[in-house]
This record gives structure tokens, sequence and C-alpha cells, in this order.
């Protein structure tokens, strides 16, 4: 037997760990309770510690933790910290109140994406999350940006604070218990900052990757580890620590956009099809003309899922997608065997004229073409009390 | 889980066992850990395919990789275990047993002599697993 496919990920497997890798805070846990470690763009992070479709289930069934202290924080302040906000992101900066997430992008002048980030509005800062693989270019474009804003100062923790998430069913009942402070009332999109919890400073949002309910919770680095660890413990059963694994297929199942598959330096928000994420109507921001002028003429591809009706091969990222005719009209950016809806699901860019749903398009595995349906996302929908 | 004796191996983790004429093939408990012990699909030949010793004669998925399989002997695939299809956890639940994958009539006893013996196995995957 013989490993062909996708190698770079396997490589935690053969490799002894390479030196210069980054570590979170809880990367003692992870390794302690035998977490099988990948390199995550130069992270050493959890790709899952029993089994990536069993945490994908457990996470569906009760709650899931997730270290996510790779990924990037950094606060705006300042008097016109919105307004460089406004500058800085495609975002509809001016219905924020208080409160409020928004997803949103940093783009280049062609309207091309650096990442896809959320956004957190809050009367003292504006607080931008970042992609762990785009940190380094996001921070230094950010403050690069910034230099021409006297009022703006950017203050950036990627370092000194970490991020956990808590997903799944069972997410508000733990958390409440653990923080002390209630969170149900926190609607979906919001977020709650606290000076002085009992965790010391941090942000709590109703936000996640998974389609499941849940929490992203912003510390600092020391605080987040015995967050961790208090959640774990009073989860008791309902809860398990989740790997990269399962939050790729989690993500995916929710028909959610992971940057260097369905976003890209290449690509820009319009291609992916996010347009009501986009408030061409504003004042100036960054990529405004480009993207003006792609959403008036219409990309060359665009981003839609698919589903595969019989069990098979699984679609793999990179694999073409033919139409009934026999062109090639695209290619695959994320698949998986789901394991909730027991079939193949996957995304791709592919032609405007094959990305409606309902469309019938084949799919190239390994020289032998199998059908494939294209499909509205998000693949999986939570079931709402 | 300790392995039986009755087999002899391929250096890439694919077992054979004689049986009666017939040689089953199928791989071992250490390959499907490599596989994080998550196959979700399998895809093997036709029965009356002719395979020469080390021709790759399926595919093995797990939920982040696919893996080709080597033919531990030559000669015509006799049988094939349908019912991975729909079960390919069998192969991780069971790998020398319901996990089988094929049957060959092999063209010549001598390739299966010559094959990695379970002792000479045991020390190639303490090895690999370091």
């Amino acid at each position: 037997m013989k490993i062909r496919f996708p190698v770079q990920e396997l490589e935690h497997l053969f490799r002894v760990q390479r030196t210069g890798m980054q570590n979170t805070p809880l990367h003692d846990w992870h390794v302690a309770h035998n977490a099988s470690m990948t390199d995550f763009h130069g992270w050493h992070m959890p790709l899952f510690y029993t089994g990536i479709t069993e945490e994908h289930n457990f996470t569906r069934e009760h709650a899931g933790l997730f270290d996510l202290g790779h990924m990037g924080r950094v606060f705006v302040r300042g008097s016109d910290a919105r307004k460089f906000v406004d500058y800085l992101t495609p975002a509809n900066v001016a219905s924020a109140q208080t409160g409020d997430v928004q997803y949103s992008f940093l783009l280049r002048e062609d309207g091309t994406a650096i990442d896809d980030i959320t956004i957190y509005y809050h009367d003292e800062f504006v607080l931008l999350i970042i992609n762990a693989g785009n940190r380094e270019r996001d921070v230094q474009w950010i403050k690069e940006k910034a230099g021409a804003w006297p009022d703006v100062t950017i203050d950036d923790r990627c370092e000194s604070w970490s991020m956990l998430a808590i997903q799944g069913p069972s997410s508000e009942s733990i958390t409440s218990k653990v923080l002390g402070e209630d969170p149900s009332a926190l609607a979906y999109y919001k977020f709650l900052y606290y000076k002085e919890s009992r965790f010391g400073e941090m942000v709590i949002s109703r936000t996640g990757y998974t389609g499941e309910d849940g929490f992203e919770i912003y510390l600092s680095k020391e605080q987040a580890s015995l967050l961790w660890e208090k959640l774990i413990a009073a989860g008791d059963d309902r809860i398990r620590p989740i790997g990269l694994g399962a939050r790729d297929s989690l993500r995916l199942e929710a028909g959610m956009p992971l940057y260097g598959h369905e976003l890209n330096d290449s690509l820009t928000p319009v291609h992916a099809g996010f347009n009501r994420y986009i408030s061409l109507d504003k004042g100036d921001f960054l990529g405004k003309k480009s993207l003006e002028s792609l959403v008036s003429s219409g990309t060359d591809k665009k981003l839609a899922g698919f589903e595969m009706p019989q069990r098979g091969p699984i679609p793999r990222e990179g694999f073409n997608i033919f139409s009934p005719e026999g062109q090639v009209i695209g290619q695959i950016t994320s698949g998986i065997f789901s394991p909730t809806l027991q079939k193949n699901v996957g995304m791709a860019y592919v032609e405007p004229a094959y990305a409606k749903p309902g469309t019938e398009i084949q799919i190239e595995i390994r020289n032998k073409r199998y059908p494939a349906t294209i499909v509205k996302r998000p693949f999986y929908r939570r079931k709402r009390p | 889980m300790s392995r039986p004796a009755d087999v002899k191996y391929l250096k890439s983790h694919e077992w054979a066992r004689r049986d009666a004429n017939l040689v089953s093939v199928g791989i071992s408990d250490f390959a499907v850990d490599q596989l994080n012990r998550e196959i979700v699909f399998i895809e093997l030949p036709e029965k009356g395919r002719k395979l020469c010793q080390n021709d790759s004669f399926g595919v093995i998925e797990s939920v982040k990789a696919a893996s080709d399989l080597y033919a531990p002997v030559s000669g015509e695939v006799v049988e094939v275990n349908e019912s991975l299809n729909d079960d390919p956890a069998a192969i991780s639940d069971d790998p020398f047993g319901k996990g089988w994958m094929i049957k060959i009539l092999p063209d010549s006893p001598a390739e299966f002599d010559a094959l990695v013996s379970p002792i000479d196995y045991e020390k190639q995957v303490a090895e690999e697993a370091h």
C-alpha cells in the first residue's frame, strides 16, 4: 500500500517534528492526550485525537472543543478605527453596532483576497480575526495601511492572546457553567466584551466554523489553557477536544470556505459568490473598483457545491469537473465523504453556466468519470429548537 | 494486536495467505493505522484480471488520503470481496479476516515463498513505527 494523496497532510505520520514549528499554549496538552499532530501552516497542531469521523460526529451530537491559538487577533484602536476598517475591508461598517460580528475580507486593489476575516465592533476597538496561514502577511498589510491613519493604532495580540471554540448543541450549557456569565442571550453573530471576567479580559462571540451552535472565545494565552481545562472538566462526557481534521469536514458540510481552497491570492469574493458581504454603495475601500467591474461583468468561474449520488471514490481537491458533453468546466476545491449525510460532497469552481443547482456534471477520479449534481450550500443545516 | 502466523507480506504492508490453491490478499493492521483507521472507500479489480507481482490492483481511501494497493503475487483475480464496497470499515475492524480483498490464482508458488516472513515483518513495522 502506498499513500499517494495528499502527501503533505500525511507527512506527520513519517516525520520527526520540523524545527522552527510554532506551538499554541495548549501544545503540550494535545501531545499528552495522544493527539496525532500535523503541520498546519508551520503550526504543530492536533489533526485528531481519537479519529476524524468520530470527532466530527461528536461535535454534531454534543460539544467539541477546538484550540484555535494559531489564528490571529488584531485590535484596531483610536478615534478613526472604524473609518480605517471601513476603508480596509468591503464590510458594511456603517450598519454595525457595538456587539456585532461581520464576515469580511482583506482585499488587494485588484480585488483578490489576502484573507477572509471576521470583524468585531466595539466602542473601544474593532477586532479583526485572521487565518493562521496568513497571519504574518495580514498583520504586515494592516500595519502598512494604518500607517497613513494618524488616529489609528494597531494592537497586535497574535502572540499575547489565544483563542478557543466550543461548538455543538451542548455548547451553551457547558460554557455558561464555566464562565459564570450567561451567554444564552447572545444572538448569532453577536459578541460580549469583558474587561475583567473570571478569565481576565475576554471576548466571547456566538460564532463558529462548524454549522453548529457555539462560541468562539478570545483571551490571554495563560487564561486560555485554564479555560480549556475548565471546559473539558465541566462538560463531562458531553465535550471532547477536536482536531483540525474534523474542523475541516465540519466546515465543509456547513458550506463554509477555507482560505487556500475556496479563496486564494487569485480569487475575489465575487468569484466565491459573497456579493452580499460586499458594500459597493459605501465610500472608497481597498479593491472597490475591481469588485464593481467584476460584479457588473460577471466572473469566468463560480464557486458551487456538488454531491455525488452513488457511493464511490472521494472527490478531492484539484480533480477536474466535466460537462455532460465532455468538456472540462472546472476543478474541485474541497471534497469529502460526509459523515453526517453519508455521501460524497464538495465545492468546486465551475464555469458560470454550470453553477446552477440541479445541473448534472461529471467528476474525473483516476481516469474514470462519476456523476455528480450541483446543489445549494450548505450541505448540512442543523435542526433549530 | 498480534498478527497471524500464517501470512506473508509485501514491504508495502499487503498480506498474502495461502489458502488451498489460492492466495488471499489484504492489508495489515499497521497499514490500517497509517490510514488513521478511517477507511471510507475501496476500489477493487474485476474478477478475471491478470496481475503481475507489485501491480496496483486497487485503491483504498481514508478520510485524508488515497493509497494504491499492490499485488503480493502474480496471477488471476478469481474472487473479490464485494461486501467491502458497502462496509469498508470491515478492513479496519478485522484486517486479516473479514477485511480480505481479493483471492488470486497464483502463477507460481515461488513468489509467495519469497515474501516477507511474519518475523521480518514485525521487525520492519517496529522500525517504521519510530
